[in-house]
């Protein structure tokens, strides 16, 4: 894993290929909520990967010009190339790991203002 | 009595129908039932007083509301169900099905969030027909008076409230002595002595009516005058102790009820504990649920995604399958055509080699046309077949684990399910709390207080005690004059041999009674003293000696009476007094003790297993493994166990019954 104080960078999106990956101030704020409030994932990696699936699941619309605190590379966030497969096969064809951070924050967004309102953690992730 | 078989359905922790075999032979009379806190012992103890008397006191005597009792699983199902517990018992040789059920269901209204719709009692002897139900607590009380109950089945945490209650000078150490000569079978002769006693003095009265018309019995009715109004001084004597003694009492009263909150000030806590253990373990379930929510979703991450990839794997199959058909298609149309353009330039026939006229060649050439059609029509086929394949095969990469989605519904409704249960809890808790937070009582004043006040009303008993024995010997001066008086005078008339009879009738049964009550007393006394010998393990405890109320003072070898008992102490004086009434009770019935070693320490324990197989035919001891560990003490009882039951822990608020097996 990437340290976050060691390796924060702000970055945009218009870079052609990612190697590093996090939410925003935000998105770790509800990365913290549902891994320490709710207790639903085992870490914040588990939680940010949900979130990948969830916003793909339903074609998020990818958060604008956010500013991402690294917190992963892409071999410690998932080795088996699966993100890039699922990215792809949701719509995001074009280099999608431009668009990890994006659609990651933007999920963790939602999920948290859903876990607020009392969802569960499935109904949550499977009643889109 | 004898218990068979208890089944339990929907009633406490046991949801649907649970069932314990408990027939027992005189050989091995203990049935041990292993079970940890919150587990549901105490529920087997509820559920048997509830089926046979259709109520039951909670620890604090609080008569609890049977609503409670619906199980929690079963609330569940949102819809009306039954809670029901079946005894299958035998009594003087007869078996018999006693059934108490209600059927509930959920009302969000109700304060237990539980509504009664339909209740009843049923029982039935295997020959003869049911009884009726109004007739039902009637049979019971023969086979197992309620207010004898406590001595038979007791929840070992209340055990020293016997001694205690004896002790008090309230109404309640009253209902506990009558309830002792129940169990020794006073009141039959009480009663036929009080009748006897009134028809008795009726007749005399009579008999000294018609003496008073002859001079010569003047000084026998002078003597029976003065003895009656001695007796009438000393029965106003007694009414006048009895009121300062009611005073006392009355004194004492606001300090019982005092010393009752402080009762229900530690049953509160007690309560409380309770609540607060059951709240965490829910919180350990949830803590174990989560990790397995945790586990799954961190083993299938993209299981939100899951059914978008399903579809497309499922489009990539059948687009894969289309294309291999029209790949089919155009082979074939591509083979014919060749095939066509030969026979065309060859005027030969391509399969049988024949020569071929114009008219055949000219068909030929148009199927070759129409051919070529076809082929223009025909969608163009994928170029890229291989990566198509290559993306399949990594769409079944995530295909694996098909049912992430329907365990994490089932696990996110377990959690809700439990935190329901904790907002409920976590309610009682608060309210419980806010009793606890208005106690201002100083304990230890009020005891001491409490202490004196009842050592004043024992001297007035013991006053009361005196002034009844004069009573007693008054009325016994008395109806000697009044016997002397029939003999004295000569007329004989059948009244008068009425009164001689009822008279010595009366002498007999009171003689009969008191020495009745006298012996079994000391009977009572005797088996305690010996029982309480057997079990105590203090050496300088000489025994027991029983006072005229039933308490029980624990004697040391020096004779001299111990004041002060430790809580262990009062326990063990408890059973002595429940072992000694069980051995000296007119009939006979199962004991149940539930949680019976909480206060002792092992050399007691010990010596309470080695005593428990001869107590009585069927003795139930419902245990947990801090004050019962079966590889250490099942020794102590000797091959005296009939049967055994383990009491396991299904979730939080469920438990099931299994037969335990050791080999």
């Amino acid at each position: 894993m990437v340290d976050s104080n060691s390796d924060n960078q702000n970055t945009t999106e218009s870079e052609e290929t990612r190697s590093v990956f996090g939410a925003s101030e935000e998105g770790n704020r509800a990365i913290q909520y549902l891994v320490e409030e709710k207790g639903w994932f085992q870490d914040e990696r588990a939680a940010f990967r949900a979130a990948l699936a969830y916003g793909a699941a339903k074609k998020i619309e990818p958060t604008v010009g956010g500013k991402y605190k690294s917190k992963w590379n892409i071999g410690t966030l998932e080795q088996a190339g699966r993100i890039r497969t699922l990215l792809i096969e949701s719509g995001f064809t074009k280099d999608p790991y431009t668009l990890v951070n994006a659609i990651g924050d933007a999920a963790l967004k939602e999920m948290y203002e859903k876990a607020k309102a009392g969802y569960t953690l499935s109904s949550i992730l499977f009643d889109n | 009595m004898k218990l068979l078989k208890l089944t339990l359905n929907n009633f406490g922790p046991y949801f649907d129908n649970q069932s314990m075999d408990l027939d027992v032979s005189d050989n091995a009379p203990i049935i041990l039932v292993y079970g940890e806190n919150e587990r549901g012992k105490t529920s087997l103890l509820r559920a048997i007083r509830w089926c046979l008397y259709g109520e039951v006191h909670n620890q604090g005597g609080i008569l609890m509301d049977e609503r409670e009792f619906a199980n929690y699983d079963a609330r569940d199902r949102k819809e009306p169900f039954n809670v029901s517990v079946e005894l299958e018992f035998e009594d003087q040789g007869v078996k018999s099905v006693l059934k108490r059920w209600m059927k509930v269901r959920e009302n969000e209204l109700e304060d237990t969030r539980i509504e009664i719709i339909s209740r009843g009692v049923d029982l039935r002897p295997n020959s003869g027909n049911p009884v009726a139900e109004r007739d039902i607590p009637e049979q019971i009380s023969r086979m197992l008076h309620k207010d004898i109950s406590d001595f038979f089945l007791f929840d070992g945490e209340t055990l020293t409230r016997f001694e205690q209650r004896l002790r008090s000078a309230e109404t309640s150490a009253a209902l506990v002595r009558t309830s002792i000569e129940k169990v020794l079978g006073l009141p039959a002769l009480q009663l036929m002595s009080r009748d006897i006693e009134a028809l008795a003095a009726e007749a005399n009265k009579e008999v000294q009516r018609v003496a008073k018309k002859s001079a010569e019995n003047e000084k026998v009715l002078k003597d029976i005058d003065a003895c009656s109004t001695a007796i009438n001084n000393k029965q106003n004597d007694l009414v006048e102790l009895r009121k300062i003694g009611k005073q006392l009492e009355e004194k004492n009263l606001d300090l019982e009820k005092q010393l009752a909150k402080v009762d229900s000030i530690k049953e509160a806590f007690h309560e409380r504990k309770a609540i607060r253990d059951n709240k965490s373990d829910i919180q350990r379930d949830i803590g174990e649920i989560k990790e397995q929510i945790k586990g799954r979703i961190s083993e299938s991450w993209w299981a939100p995604a899951m059914p978008m990839l399903k579809r497309k794997s499922s489009e990539i199959d059948s687009m894969l399958s289309s294309n291999s058909q029209l790949l089919g298609q155009i082979n074939d149309l591509q083979r014919k055509k060749i095939d066509l353009q030969q026979q065309v330039s060859t005027k030969r026939c391509s399969s049988c080699q024949q020569v071929v006229n114009d008219e055949q060649i000219r068909n030929a050439e148009k199927q070759i046309l129409e051919i070529e059609a076809q082929l223009g029509s025909l969608p163009i086929p994928i170029n890229n077949v291989d990566d198509v394949a290559f993306t399949k095969r990594q769409l079944s990469d995530f295909l694996e684990d098909s049912g992430v989605e329907e365990r994490l519904r089932e696990l996110d409704q377990d959690v809700l399910k439990r935190e329901l249960r904790i907002d409920e809890l976590s309610n009682k808790e608060r309210a419980l709390t806010e009793v606890l937070a208005g106690n201002t009582l100083d304990i230890a004043a009020l005891e001491s207080q409490y202490q004196r006040a009842s050592e004043f009303i024992r001297d007035s008993e013991k006053e009361i005690e005196k002034k009844e024995f004069e009573l007693t010997e008054l009325k016994n001066q008395l109806r000697i004059l009044q016997n002397s008086l029939n003999r004295e005078t000569n007329e004989s008339s059948p009244i008068k041999q009425e009164a001689t009879l009822l008279s010595t009738l009366e002498e007999v049964l009171r003689d009969s009674l008191e020495g009745f009550r006298h012996s079994m007393r000391e009977r009572v006394g005797e088996e305690a003293s010996e029982i309480f010998t057997q079990l105590t393990t203090e050496p300088d405890y000489n025994g027991l000696t029983i006072t005229g109320k039933y308490y029980l003072e624990i004697v040391d070898s020096q004779k001299r009476i111990i004041s002060r008992r430790s809580a262990g102490a009062e326990q063990i004086v408890a059973m002595s007094l429940i072992g000694a009434l069980v051995r000296c009770a007119v009939r006979q019935g199962p004991v149940i003790m539930d949680t019976p070693f909480g206060r002792l320490d092992t050399g007691h324990r010990r010596r309470i297993l080695e005593w428990a197989p001869t107590i009585g035919t069927q003795v139930m001891l419902f245990v947990q493994s801090g004050e019962f560990d079966r590889e250490r003490d099942i020794k102590f009882l000797g091959n005296k166990v009939g049967r055994e039951f383990r009491i396991q822990r299904e979730a939080s608020n469920r438990s099931s019954i299994v037969g335990a097996n050791y080999g």
